[in-house]
Order: C-alpha cells, then structure tokens, then sequence
C-alpha cells in the first residue's frame, strides 16, 4: 500500500511539474483561450512571437476546449488562478464576466485605435476582432442556400446542419441571439422547426467546423469572414457564407485581465499591445475576423458577403435573460 | 463458526483472533466510505446552496432528463435482451460448430473495449461515410442518415451489452440437463415448444438479474453519449451533470442531478441484489452436452441461425474488426510522430497501471478482511458496505462530489492526475473485489480444515496457500481494472484539460476535429494497449502461480 501511494505522489509531482520546468527563470504570462486561437494554425504561435519580441518574459497559451469555458474555468478556479489573462470572451458575455469580480480595469486607451463598426468604450475588456455569424456552405454540393433564416427554418428536414452549444462556445450562444433578435417571444417555436435538421451540437466551433468540412453536414454555423481562409489557404471560393436577409448576429471578441494575474505589469503591457500591430495584423489570416485595431484587411476579403444589418444585444440585456433564453432552447431542442 | 477436527479434542475455532488483516480491512473500508460520505455531503451541501427552490423551467429540465434516461435504459436492456436471446439459442444449436464457439468466445471483448474505440467502430460502420452507407450506396440507394441521437446511442448500448448478456445465456441453455433435450429430441417437440418448455424455464432466472444489471449500466451511460448522443435532445442524467458542472458552472444543479441520480442507482442496486444471487456474474459457462433436435438440420433452421448469427457479428464484431481495418495504414505513423501522443500514452498507462493496482490490492484486503472475519463469526456489513456503495456512486457522481470538495480548499486541475487515479480506482473496485471475493471465501471453505489441521495459520497460509491458488484471479481483477482505467473517458472529461491528457480524451478530441483517419488510427492504438495491458497482467499472474507451485 505505502509503495502505491510513494508511486502515486511521485507520477502526481512528476506530472505536475513537467509543465512549468520549462521555463524557470524568465517571468511567465498566462493567457487562457479557446483551442484554435492557440492552435499551430491559429493566431498564437505568431502573436506569442511578436510579443516575446518586446519582453523579456515567456508567454504561455492554456488552450480550453471551448470559448465560454475559459470564463468558466476562471470562476472555478477563484483568486487562485494562474491566468494572468483571458482572451476569448466576447460583447455578450461582458456583462456576465464582470460581476464575477475577477477582472481588473485594462488601463489602456482605445480611443483612436480601433476600427469598429459598433461604438466601444470599455474600461476592463479590450476588443481583439469582430465579424458576423453566418451559415457556411460548399457551393459545390449545394446549389442554392437559404436566404433568410426563415428560409433556413423553412427548409425541409433533409437539409444537414451543424451548430454549437450556446452554453460553451460563443458562436454557439450568437446563434440563440440571432435568432431572438429575429423572432423574439416566438424563438422557442423557431428552434423547434430547425431542431430535425440538426446533425449535432458542439462544444466547440473548431468541432462543428470539421464536422462541416468532412460533409457530415450542408451548412455550419461559422463567420462571414470563414470562405477568406479556404481562399487564402486552399485556393477554392467553393465555401461561401450564405447572406440572410433579416441581417446578421455580429461578435466582437475581447480579452481581459485578472485582478489575480501573478505577472501584473506583463498583464497590463500585453492589454496594450493587444491593439498594436503585431496582434493585430495577423488576426485576418489566421483567426479569420476583422482585426479590431486599424491593420490591412487582406484582398480575399473584399469578395465576402457584408450583411445589410447588424444585430447586437447589449452585454446586460445578455447578462440578464442568457439563462431564460438558454432554458427555452433546451427545451425547444429536446422535444 | 468452528470445526471439529479429527484427533483433536477441542473445536478449533479458526478465526478466533480476526487479525490485523481485518483491522487493515476495516479501516480501508472505512475510508471508502467516508470518501463517498464526504462527496455525497459536498454534493448535498451543493444542492442546497441553489438559489431557493427550483424554477419551473429547471423542474421540467430535470424531468424531462430523467424520463429519458430511464426511456433510453429500459429500450436500451430490453433490445439488448432481445438480441441476446436470439443469438444464445442459434449458437447453442450450432454448438458444434466452431463459428459459433469463436463468437462466444469473442463475446468476452465488450468487457475491457474502451467505449472511445467502440464509437469509432460504430461510426465506421454506421457513420454517413462508413461501411452500411458505401454498400447501400453501391448498390443504388441513398446512403443513412447521420447516426447521432438515440439511434445511435442505443446501437452502442446493444453492442456493449448483448454480448455480456449473450455469454451468461448461453452459460444458462449449457446448463440444461442433457436428459431434458434427449426427452425433447424423443417428444419432438416443436422449435416453440422446446423454448417455452426447455430454455425458457432456464434462461427466466438469469433474466431478472441480467435486465437490471444492463439497465443500471445504460442509465449511468456517460461516454457514449456523450460522443453519440448529439446535442442536448439525446442525453443522460450523467451527461446532464457533466454539462451542468463543466458547461455552465452551476453547482448547485450539479448537487442536485447528482443525488437524483444516486438515488436511483441505490434502488437499482438493492434490487439487483435482491433478483440476484451471483447469477448475472456467471461466466461462459461450460458447454453441455449438446442434442440434435427435430429440424435442426433443416434448410430453415439453418438459415434462420445463419441470419441472426451473421446479423449479430455485423453488430458486434465488424465495429472491432473496422477498427483495425482503418486503424492500420499510413496514419498510424502520422500519430506515432504526435508527441501528444507518447505524453498521452505514458499518463494513461501510468494510471491505468496505479489505478488497477490500488484497485486490486484495496480489493484484495477488504475480501481478505471479509473471508475472516466471516469466518470469525464477526460482522461484514461494513464492508459489503464499502464495495457496493461504489456500484451505486457512479463516476461522474463520485467526480462531482470530490470536484465541490476539493475546489473549496486546492486547485481541483492541479490535483487532476490523483484525482483520476482515485476516481479510477473507485470504479474498478466493485468489479475486482467480486473476482477476488468469490475465489477468496471459496478457498477459505476448502482449506480450512487442512490448514487448521496442520497449524498453518496468518501470513504464511495467506502466503503458501491462498495467494498460489489466488493467482489466476489477482491477475484477472489487475488487468480488468486496469484496462477500464486505460478506457476512461468518464473521470478525464471532468478533469482534464490540454495540459492533461489521457488517450481517451486525445481520441474524443480528434474525433471531436472529425479527423477521421486519425481518430481511426489511436483508436487501434488504444485497443492494442488496452488488450496488452489486460493480456500480461492475467499471463503474467499464469507464470507466477506455476512458478509457485514449480
């Protein structure tokens, strides 16, 4: 029994410290994120390069499955959490995310530096990019796509669509408000008439994505901006975004610091350079948004669709109805 | 309880001091269960802080969840059912042949087949671009719908279950006295007539047993639909908790589900043990003697066997045999160069091997403490106790409970790699101490006297007679442990993380990327890991039992 227990201290101590032996003497900035911000093919490596560039410290990606789970996991882990930064929130949860207490003002002045569609003054998030939600389908095995979201809803059940769960991934939740700025009292109804033509639900966008790309599903729910990457990448405008009339759910994505960051000063600079161009010009071809500072938006943007109409909620209209609103979407799901 | 021996005048009492092994046992015993005590207590206290009652929207929610997880376990073990007992009696009227033999044995693999690799299998096989929909395709129709939801979810609880309870039907139509076929072959009877008669009465006793053992393990199903299910219309109390717990971060209504579900598991299992003795536990069973019926010879017989048996290997053994077929090919290399791979090999081999140690050796002295003290006259309840409590905490109730524990005073995802050796261990627990516990106290019975007699007593019996005669079935309960432990994908869905990977996961994250050649590729991987690990611990105990008695 005591040899088991020595062995299992030693793997727990072994395990544990393999992580963090890496890089002992230089300061370590933690950011939390979502996986395919951290990914190889993700803005990460390039943005960890450029701000390594400037300081002397090492900064480190924790990559979480999904978007809303690093506000989660956040809150799960309290004043004791190792993140100095979380990066991959957005408008809508804002509201949500500041009462937790957890975060700290930015200390950085935004004012002149983005280039946003929508107005932005926040004293504790700082945007990183924006774009709008829209349904992504491959021309070529699908002639026509849906116009509208009624359209969509109206289609028949034969129709294969994947989305994300709005409890864990942004997308996810921009869909359940795209489609309440739609059809308000009357979303529940809505979501029942789409829920037979949904393949699955994921956790994350990157899982949906896939699922999409390996024809498991027509249509998935992603960014105006997604045909940019396989145009830019894999030379095809096969892949397109289909433009809804009623107009488009848009996302601003932000990042904030802990009031608990062990590395505060690299916390506070990072915040700033967030708007700086070494973020922000890599942010089109590789997370596939508009940068929210003022960078070059590349040529294989100018054929994407531009939705006539933006929607928005504020974050504390969000903050105040997410549950309600999550509730019924269950409920209308699991019919 | 004593025995008189010959030559002696007094009884000899044998256990008359229970020991330090009984002490040893006691308190393992009681710290299990005052783990269970102190998660059930964190989920309690969970539950509790809620804000207030339930709102009529989270009532329904809940309702609804456990209408269906009960729904989806009783279709789940009455399909299962169903299946087996087709197939039971083609193979045992082709006893004979060796197809039929091969299958069951076969029918032993669902026990140690990681639920992550089945999933695979099944999605080759039955998934949009997988095996049926190329042939239907071929042959001029329009390929299946997508496999996600309840279809799919019950297709993989009959796959798991159908051969479990195959292997213990069988064992029970093996069990019919040869005289009672011989009297059916000389009647005549009718195919019907034979099942109502004959198997019927036979097979009725192990059904009980059988329908709420599956049941129980369909309504605590986690991993499967979790991978299956698709979305939140197909779910389980089980994946209900998860969401509610790493999803949207509500404790409260974690506490809640998680006692719900608790509590349906202990009726569950009190009234498993109520049905059955030891029953559902039987094994193969060893084949009777087999007699030629009327029209078992017969075209119609023949391929009505010849159907359900190829149905049943379409089901069950193509999922597996897929999964080599896809797994071995040039993706392996692309894998074997991850090096999230080898980190994923090395913890989940790491804790596999802890966890199915400590989960043997904890097994092993509660059974031993249980043996003497029973034989000491002396009270065991507590740790029968102790055991069965783990059948009905399951693991994402165990998890739950330690999770709300634990994050009150450390960093739940810094203690993450004991946390999934002890979950682990809990788990495996009940399935290695049954393995240990029969063999155990029916070797007490059958040594007792000679060792009495012979004044061999304590340690040294434990050493020189019990633990050679033990062998076999330490080597069992060490390497099924340990290869449920290599499967998980319960206990690492609640604590894991990038940072911290097992195979498991790595392959629910792949297949979650839908890359599909991949996801095929570590899924051979873990299979062969998996029957490795199973196959030296049982040959690895064979070679130290004959080097015993060498």
């Amino acid at each position: 029994m005591r040899s088991f227990l020595t062995i299992l201290t030693a793997v727990a101590a072994l395990l544990l410290s393999a992580g963090t032996a890496l890089a002992a003497d230089r300061p370590v900035l933690t950011i939390y994120t979502y996986d395919s911000f951290a990914s190889e093919w993700g803005p990460g490596p390039a943005v960890e390069e450029a701000f390594e560039e400037g300081c002397d410290c090492d900064l480190q990606f924790v990559a979480l499955d999904s978007s809303i789970g690093i506000l989660g996991r956040v809150q799960l882990e309290g004043s004791s959490s190792k993140a100095d930064i979380v990066l991959g929130l957005d408008t809508n949860l804002m509201a949500t995310a500041r009462e937790t207490g957890l975060f700290a003002p930015h200390g950085t002045k935004l004012e002149g530096r983005t280039s946003l569609p929508v107005d932005f003054a926040d004293d504790m998030f700082v945007p990183f990019d924006w774009g709008h939600f829209a349904f992504v389908y491959n021309s070529e095995t699908m002639a026509a796509a849906p116009s509208s979201m009624q359209a969509l809803i109206d289609s028949p059940d034969d129709l294969r669509i994947v989305i994300q769960d709005p409890r864990t991934s942004t997308p996810g939740l921009g869909l359940l408000l795209w489609v309440k700025s739609v059809y308000g009292d009357k979303a529940p109804k809505a979501w029942a008439k789409l829920a037979p033509k949904i393949v699955t639900v994921t956790k994350g966008w990157w899982d949906a994505y896939s699922m999409f790309l390996e024809g498991e599903a027509d249509m998935v729910l992603s960014y105006s901006t997604s045909p940019a990457y396989h145009i830019v990448v894999d030379g095809t405008d096969k892949y397109r975004a289909a433009a809804f009339d009623e107009g488009h759910y848009m996302q601003v994505e932000v990042a904030a610091m802990l009031k608990s960051a062990p590395q505060p000063e690299l916390a506070a600079d990072f915040m700033d350079f967030i708007l700086d161009d070494g973020f922000q010009s890599v942010i089109p071809t590789t997370n596939w948004m508009y940068p929210a500072g003022k960078a070059g938006i590349p040529e294989a943007f100018s054929g994407l669709i531009t939705p006539a109409k933006s929607l928005l909620f504020t974050p504390e209209e969000v903050a105040q109805n997410k549950s309600a609103w999550v509730g019924e979407w269950q409920g209308a799901l699991s019919q | 309880m004593g025995w008189r021996v010959a030559g002696r005048a007094q009884p000899v009492t044998l256990w008359r001091r229970p020991g330090a092994i009984s002490a040893l046992g006691l308190a393992l015993a009681i710290g299990l269960l005052l783990l269970a005590g102190g998660a059930i207590a964190a989920l309690m206290m969970a539950a509790g802080a809620g804000s207030g009652g339930l709102s009529t929207q989270a009532a329904a929610y809940i309702r609804h969840v456990t209408l269906l997880t009960f729904l989806q376990a009783s279709l789940s073990a009455v399909l299962a059912l169903s299946v087996a007992i087709l197939v039971a009696r083609s193979c045992w009227r082709r006893a004979m042949e060796w197809r039929a033999r091969y299958l069951l044995l076969f029918s032993f693999l669902p026990v140690v087949l990681p639920t992550t690799v089945a999933a695979t299998g099944l999605i080759a096989v039955w998934g949009q671009s997988g095996f049926v929909s190329a042939m239907l395709t071929a042959a001029g129709m329009p390929p299946l719908r997508p496999i996600y939801g309840l279809g799919a979810v019950l297709l993989a609880h009959v796959f798991f279950n159908a051969p479990l309870m195959l292997r213990v039907l069988s064992g029970a139509l093996a069990g019919i006295p040869a005289a009672q076929w011989r009297l059916a072959a000389q009647w005549g009877l009718s195919d019907w007539q034979r099942f109502r008669q004959i198997e019927w009465p036979a097979l009725r006793r192990v059904i009980p047993g059988l329908l709420a053992l599956v049941f129980l393990l369909c309504f605590t199903s986690f991993s499967l639909v979790l991978m299956l299910g698709g979305g939140p219309s197909v779910t389980t109390l089980e994946v209900s908790i998860y969401t509610a717990l790493r999803f949207e971060f509500d404790m409260a209504l974690a506490g809640r589900l998680a006692l719900l579900q608790l509590v349906v598991c202990a009726v569950i299992v009190v009234l498993l043990t109520m049905v059955t003795g030891r029953s559902w536990s039987g094994g193969a069973g060893h084949a009777g003697r087999h007699v030629t019926q009327r029209g078992d010879q017969g075209l119609a017989a023949r391929l009505t066997d010849g159907v359900v048996i190829g149905g049943f290997v379409v089901l069950a053994v193509v999922p597996v045999a897929a999964v080599i077929w896809h797994g071995i090919g040039p993706h392996l290399g692309t894998i074997l160069a991850w090096p999230a791979l080898w980190q994923a090999t090395v913890t989940s081999l790491v804790i596999a091997i802890v966890s199915g140690g400590l989960a043997t050796g904890v097994a092993l002295v509660i059974a031993a403490a249980r043996t003497r003290r029973f034989g000491a006259g002396l009270a065991v309840w507590p740790l029968d106790l102790s055991i069965s409590l783990y059948l009905a905490v399951s693991a994402i109730v165990l998890g739950t409970g330690l999770f709300i524990l634990l994050r009150q005073v450390a960093d739940v995802f810094a203690l993450a790699p004991a946390l999934v050796v002890l979950g682990n261990m809990l788990v495996a627990l009940p399935f290695a101490y049954r393995v240990l516990e029969g063999r155990l106290s029916s070797l007490a019975t059958s040594h007792d006297r000679l060792c009495a007699s012979l004044g061999i007593r304590g340690w040294r019996r434990f050493r020189q007679v019990t633990l050679p005669a033990l062998f076999p079935e330490l080597g069992y309960a060490a390497g099924l442990s340990s290869a449920l432990s290599l499967g998980d994908l319960t206990i690492i869905a609640l604590f894991g993380s990038q940072q911290f990977q097992t195979l498991p996961w790595l392959l629910y994250q792949t297949m979650g990327r839908y890359r599909a050649a991949e996801a095929a590729a570590l899924a051979f991987w873990i299979l062969g890991l998996t029957l490795a690990t199973f196959a030296i611990c049982v040959l690895a105990a064979r070679l130290a039992g004959r080097r015993h008695h060498a």
